[in-house]
């Protein structure tokens, strides 16, 4: 699902954010990937969504070799990820239907699948009552699921979180990590970046360590070891 | 992309004006404010035009024809003179004419030219209305090139001038109008980019959810045509009940040069289609090129 291979970036600016990195994470895997800020967790993630490109080494998530790819066909690779963001990233002149919704109408889909589709997304992430809120007008919690929500109405076969607990509630952070661990479940390649370490004690499963652009520890789940 | 796509985005578009109603307030009122100053400038100096232009239609000049020339003579210079295409007038004044015009002139000392009514000094002539002053010198010179024609009389000098008047003011009412043009697009411009520069977040959304580039577009294409079309419709009523009012104005005072130009001020309802279709034209050109251009800036996530 994910292979990079010896993977290098330096900005502009001349920070080393990756340093000959390799990681694989194969279909169906729960990964989380930790580090202090710094360390180069942004960058993977700008790596994995085709923001940024390596300067050398070799990027392919989902089929895709990201390095070749032209920038025409990064709408088409996007729509089969799922991404949630720390900051929750909805569009905040659109109702929660209609964020969830915007996912759709990019893949250019019937109305009526549309009409279908989101309702029954919002049910899964219990905010069927919220479609026709604001997102303002929701907690931190309701609106990281409307972030997932989003992020699952195109049914990708990989979903990145970014810190999506970063910006909530400890107890909703375990809600939304078990609810992370539920679509794994039914199939969905996770990965997750978090800075808790207490989430990552609380569930079992692959830790890839950063430290200063390089993987200084990759722990497979129940074999794993603190920082 | 399907219709209902299409549709979508069409909608989003008339939607987005009124969810980012500040700013859609903002982007109108400034669109307004420009084109106002752009027509009022224009309209300021297509009526000079009209004035000078009417004291340009008064300027004649006069030839004078040969003593030897009979009737028939006569009638082919007529003929000549009206081929000339420089004139649009012409008006054949007889010795006798002109003689009885002279007498009237001196009132009660008529008398005094009573003997010349046996020995008429005075020549045949045409009065010629003259069209384009500034070249008056080549139609006095076709004028003077008529055989039987023996002189002419016309004031260079204040042609010169009308002339003058007449350029310096299209030269200057394009000045103001392009400047003004130059002016307001930036102020537009520097608008729709604060506009845009706001809904970035928006954009880097659409784009991590796999939008394409003129999915994003569209919507912002639309928003920006809407907002040029209402920008133009108010910039043309006020204008137009601006101008009634000055019209209104002019046509109450008692002042006679007023009066005169008044009489030569161009009427709105002649003038409204090329304003309202320049308006128009403007408007929207400049709202959606101008959200088009700026939302390229960001699309590169």
């Amino acid at each position: 699902m994910i292979h990079f291979d010896h993977v290098s970036k330096t900005y502009p600016n001349g920070t080393r954010a990756l340093d000959d990195i390799s990681l694989q994470v194969e279909k169906g895997e729960f990964v989380f990937i930790v580090g202090h800020s710094g360390a180069g967790k942004s960058t993977l993630i700008k790596m994995l969504l085709r923001e940024e490109i390596p300067e050398s080494g070799n990027v392919e998530v989902n089929g895709y070799n990201l390095v070749k790819m032209k920038r025409r066909q990064v709408p088409l690779f996007r729509r089969g990820i799922g991404v949630v963001f720390q900051d929750f990233r909805l569009i905040p002149n659109m109702t929660v239907y209609d964020n969830v919704a915007f996912a759709l109408r990019v893949t250019d889909v019937s109305t009526k699948f549309i009409r279908r589709r989101v309702p029954y997304i919002l049910d899964l992430v219990d905010l069927a009552g919220k479609a026709k809120c604001m997102p303002q007008e929701l907690s931190g919690g309701e609106q990281q699921r409307v972030a997932l929500a989003r992020a699952l109405v195109n049914n990708p076969s990989l979903l990145i979180a970014d810190e999506p607990t970063g910006n909530i509630d400890p107890q909703l952070s375990y809600e939304i990590v078990d609810l992370l661990s539920e679509i794994n479940k039914c199939g969905t390649t996770v990965l997750m970046v978090t800075h808790e370490h207490d989430l990552v004690a609380e569930f079992n499963k692959r830790v890839v360590t950063l430290r200063d652009g390089q993987i200084v520890a990759d722990s497979a789940a129940r074999g794993r070891r603190a920082l | 992309m399907k219709t209902s796509s299409f549709k979508y985005l069409v909608s989003e578009g008339a939607r987005n004006v009124k969810a980012n109603r500040f700013m859609s307030l903002a982007s109108v009122g400034v669109l307004t404010a420009c084109l106002l100053l752009i027509g009022a400038a224009w309209l300021v100096a297509i009526n000079a035009n009209s004035i000078v232009g009417y004291v340009e239609d008064q300027n004649e000049a006069m030839a004078f024809v040969e003593d030897w020339a009979d009737a028939d003579d006569i009638q082919e210079i007529e003929e000549a003179l009206k081929q000339i295409d420089n004139i649009h007038e012409v008006i054949y004044i007889s010795k006798a004419q002109a003689l009885e015009q002279q007498m009237e002139l001196l009132e009660e000392n008529a008398f005094l030219f009573e003997e010349f009514e046996n020995d008429n000094p005075y020549p045949d002539s045409f009065r010629l209305k003259i069209d384009d002053l500034s070249i008056l010198g080549e139609t006095i010179a076709q004028v003077e090139a008529v055989k039987g024609i023996d002189g002419t009389s016309a004031s260079a000098d204040l042609a010169a001038t009308i002339t003058d008047i007449k350029n310096g003011i299209s030269f200057a009412g394009m000045a103001i109008v392009g400047l003004l043009s130059l002016v307001s697009l930036v102020i537009v411009a520097n608008t729709i980019k604060i506009t845009v520069f706001n809904r970035r977040k928006e954009v880097s959304i659409k784009k991590y959810v796999g939008a394409t580039d003129l999915f994003i577009r569209l919507p912002f294409l639309v928003e920006g045509l809407i907002l040029g079309l209402i920008s133009a419709l108010v910039s043309f009523l006020l204008l137009w009940g601006g101008y009634e009012l000055m019209m209104n104005w002019m046509s109450g005072t008692e002042s006679s040069w007023f009066m005169m130009a008044f009489e030569h001020l161009v009427l709105f309802k002649d003038v409204a289609p090329k304003v309202l279709g320049a308006f128009v034209a403007a408007g929207m050109g400049i709202g959606g090129l101008g959200s088009m251009m700026f939302v390229g800036k960001f699309l590169k996530v």
